[in-house]
């Protein structure tokens, strides 16, 4: 249903949607917080098409929320809060809402570079897609590769990418290249359910379906030279590979089983939702905090998926150019979650504050200096990775200071859906959308055509206008824009 | 037991006459993800409905054979939670134990108690692999509704 409520217009790039005038209905919980919404003049009325902005006026109901209920120039109406959303609650008195997750938690991206370009690996794309198709397992219902025993799962649970990497799938300085070191201490494996472990043990290093994929992409554009460098981008035609996927199974049934328990939560601390996909707890809660180390062990399954996989594509690049990964360069560039509450210290209004940063469909963008930013980056602010849709492109951009006062260290994850999957279906083919790539030099290989219709690039919005919002509203800076030569769908 | 048939509801009228009772679901569209709307003469059957919209939606409309019976039972706060929960447990069972659900017989008891068994087949990546992989049962526009005494209606959004 259409946003009819208020909304200001701050500047080119903001509106404000006021306490008073905006919700649909406040009588069963008024708004605490104004929203705030990054969205360029052009993008609004698209903005304002479907129940996104409602979205975030609820968000801004729930206790403790600190500062505004921020809103991406890449939302859309999710469940609970809208995809594309962020809000900080206070660690003491706000809550913890794994609507604010979502349920694929710690889905996310990777990018690696190599030191190949365009022109060496031309005549290979279609080996090289096809390797990789046939080495990282994807589509509905198939299964991983490996079959993890209960206690080497505990170890994925609690450790994340660092464990894949110390039994051989990776290199040494992996890890140091991922937000969180591609593993958060603060997770307990006991806290998982044996379904979610069940469905985690047969699904480490799988790609999945839908919106996943894995890309080799050549760089197009470089904004900022220095920036570029720092990250390991040297030159446009530089090839460099993305990997999009998140925690699988593990991630889906951790999330569904504490949406239940939540829900009985929400009751006993009598919080008032408009939607019950807000339920939530008090963060310092004993439910807020069992939420929070199991969400963690989802994050971490998703770190070591995107690890294995990423070790799987350094393989097929080996034996399709008979050359080894170490000598073409292919380091992680970096590694980024935008499914996740994070407990984070930010100023605000003066003041260090504690607090749970739910970005929901959106990325952490740590400005310069900061500590969590890995050493090689810390002067240039940490490298945040937007994926595109197949066809289209992808960007590279660097964490601001401007971020860490206006969105708690954050910015867009995506192009974000416009069309239905089945309005999509409706109106492109998958043939025409397999020619229409080849005619712009990407090789597709997909594991569905019904996936290939939904997830046309037409169904997204375009992703150009949604970093241009990102970049001149400061929230975040253009670095790099790549586009695909070639593309894995599941 | 009604006919091993899907219909989408409403019937036409003399199949309305003969099959009222017969599970029925339509889908909706969603931005980013698929729901669907299940109906029933009784909460049972439009639950048995709802199971039916998650398989399709799993497997992208496949005929689903039955060579294995699987029971479970589970025990619900309330309806929504119900609902949530066994459709949950399908996605479970394609998910992790690759088996497939087709037709649902389901027995709910006072209290929110369904006792469930499922006939299906062990998941086949050439017949059931053109769905969608749901990731799990949402409680977003989550409605469970008794119109008439006989009139149940299940709306459920997947998210996918």
């Amino acid at each position: 249903m259409a946003y009819t409520g208020r909304l200001n217009k701050l500047d080119n790039y903001r509106f404000e949607l006021p306490t008073e005038g905006s919700q649909r209905d406040s009588s069963k919980a008024p708004m605490r917080v104004p929203g705030l919404v990054y969205a360029g003049e052009k993008m609004i009325d698209a903005v304002k098409a479907d129940d996104a902005l409602y979205q975030v006026t609820n968000v801004a109901t729930l206790p403790g929320i600190v500062g505004r209920s921020i809103a991406m120039p890449d939302i859309h109406h999710g469940y609970g809060f809208a995809i594309g959303a962020v809000a900080a609650f206070d660690a003491d008195e706000g809550i913890i809402s794994p609507g604010g997750v979502g349920y694929d938690i710690n889905c996310g991206v990777r990018l690696m570079r190599t030191d190949l370009t365009l022109g060496e690996i031309k005549p290979r794309v279609s080996k090289l897609i096809n390797t990789m198709f046939n080495n990282v397992p994807c589509g509905v219902g198939q299964g991983g590769r490996l079959r993890l025993a209960d206690h080497q799962l505990e170890e994925v649970l609690v450790q994340g990418a660092r464990w894949v990497v110390s039994e051989g799938y990776g290199w040494d300085d992996d890890p140091q290249f991922m937000e969180e070191n591609g593993g958060i201490n603060v997770a307990d494996p006991g806290l998982v359910s044996p379904q979610a472990k069940k469905r985690g043990a047969s699904q480490l290093g799988t790609l999945g379906a839908g919106n996943h994929f894995l890309e080799i992409q050549r760089v197009d554009t470089i904004y900022d030279q220095e920036a570029a460098t720092t990250f390991g981008i040297e030159a446009v035609g530089q090839i460099l590979v993305m990997i999009h996927t998140g925690s699988r199974g593990c991630g889906h049934q951790i999330a569904t089983d504490y949406l239940g328990e939540m829900r009985k939560a929400n009751k006993k601390y009598q919080i008032p939702l408009i939607d019950p996909q807000l339920s939530c707890a008090p963060a310092s809660s004993p439910e807020g905090q069992r939420y929070f180390k199991a969400m963690n062990c989802g994050a971490n399954f998703a770190w070591a998926n995107r690890q294995l996989i990423m070790h799987w594509v350094r393989e097929s690049f080996e034996s399709v150019l008979g050359r080894k990964a170490s000598d073409m360069g292919m380091h992680l560039i970096y590694d980024i979650a935008h499914n996740m509450a994070k407990l984070e210290t930010h100023t605000y209004e003066g003041q260090k504050r504690q607090v749970y940063v739910h970005r929901k469909g959106a990325t952490r963008a740590f400005g310069p200096g900061h500590r969590d930013v890995p050493e090689k980056y810390r002067a240039v602010g940490q490298p945040v990775l937007i994926p595109g849709d197949m066809g289209t492109a992808s960007y590279l951009l660097a964490g601001t200071e401007k971020a860490m006062r206006e969105t708690f260290g954050s910015t867009c994850h995506g192009a974000g859906r416009q069309l239905s999957r089945k309005a999509s279906v409706k109106k492109h083919r998958a043939e025409e959308i397999f020619a229409g790539l080849e005619q712009q030099g990407v090789y597709l290989k997909a594991k569905s055509k019904r996936v290939i219709a939904e997830e046309a690039p037409g169904a997204y919005k375009n992703i150009d206008d949604v970093v241009a919002v990102c970049d001149q509203s400061g929230i975040s800076r253009l670095v790099a824009r790549m586009i695909p030569v070639g593309v894995v769908k599941g | 037991m009604a006919p091993p048939l899907s219909f989408h509801f409403p019937l036409p009228f003399p199949l309305k006459l003969l099959y009222s009772d017969m599970p029925a679901y339509e889908f909706f569209e969603h931005t980013a993800d698929v729901g669907f709307r299940a109906r029933g003469n009784s909460f049972a059957r439009a639950l048995s409905a709802a199971c039916e919209a998650l398989t399709d939606v799993m497997t992208g409309k496949a005929q689903i054979a039955r060579k294995q019976v699987v029971s479970f039972e589970i025990d619900a706060d309330d309806a929504e939670q119900l609902v949530v929960d066994v459709l949950s447990r399908l996605v479970y069972l394609f998910d992790a134990e690759g088996f497939v659900a087709g037709r649902c017989e389901i027995n709910v008891k006072p209290g929110w108690t369904a006792a469930v068994t499922v006939h299906g087949e062990p998941f086949d990546a050439e017949r059931h692999g053109e769905g969608l992989e749901v990731k799990a049962v949402a409680y977003h526009m989550l409605k469970v509704e008794q119109s008439q005494p006989d009139q149940w209606l299940i709306q459920v959004l997947l998210d996918v």
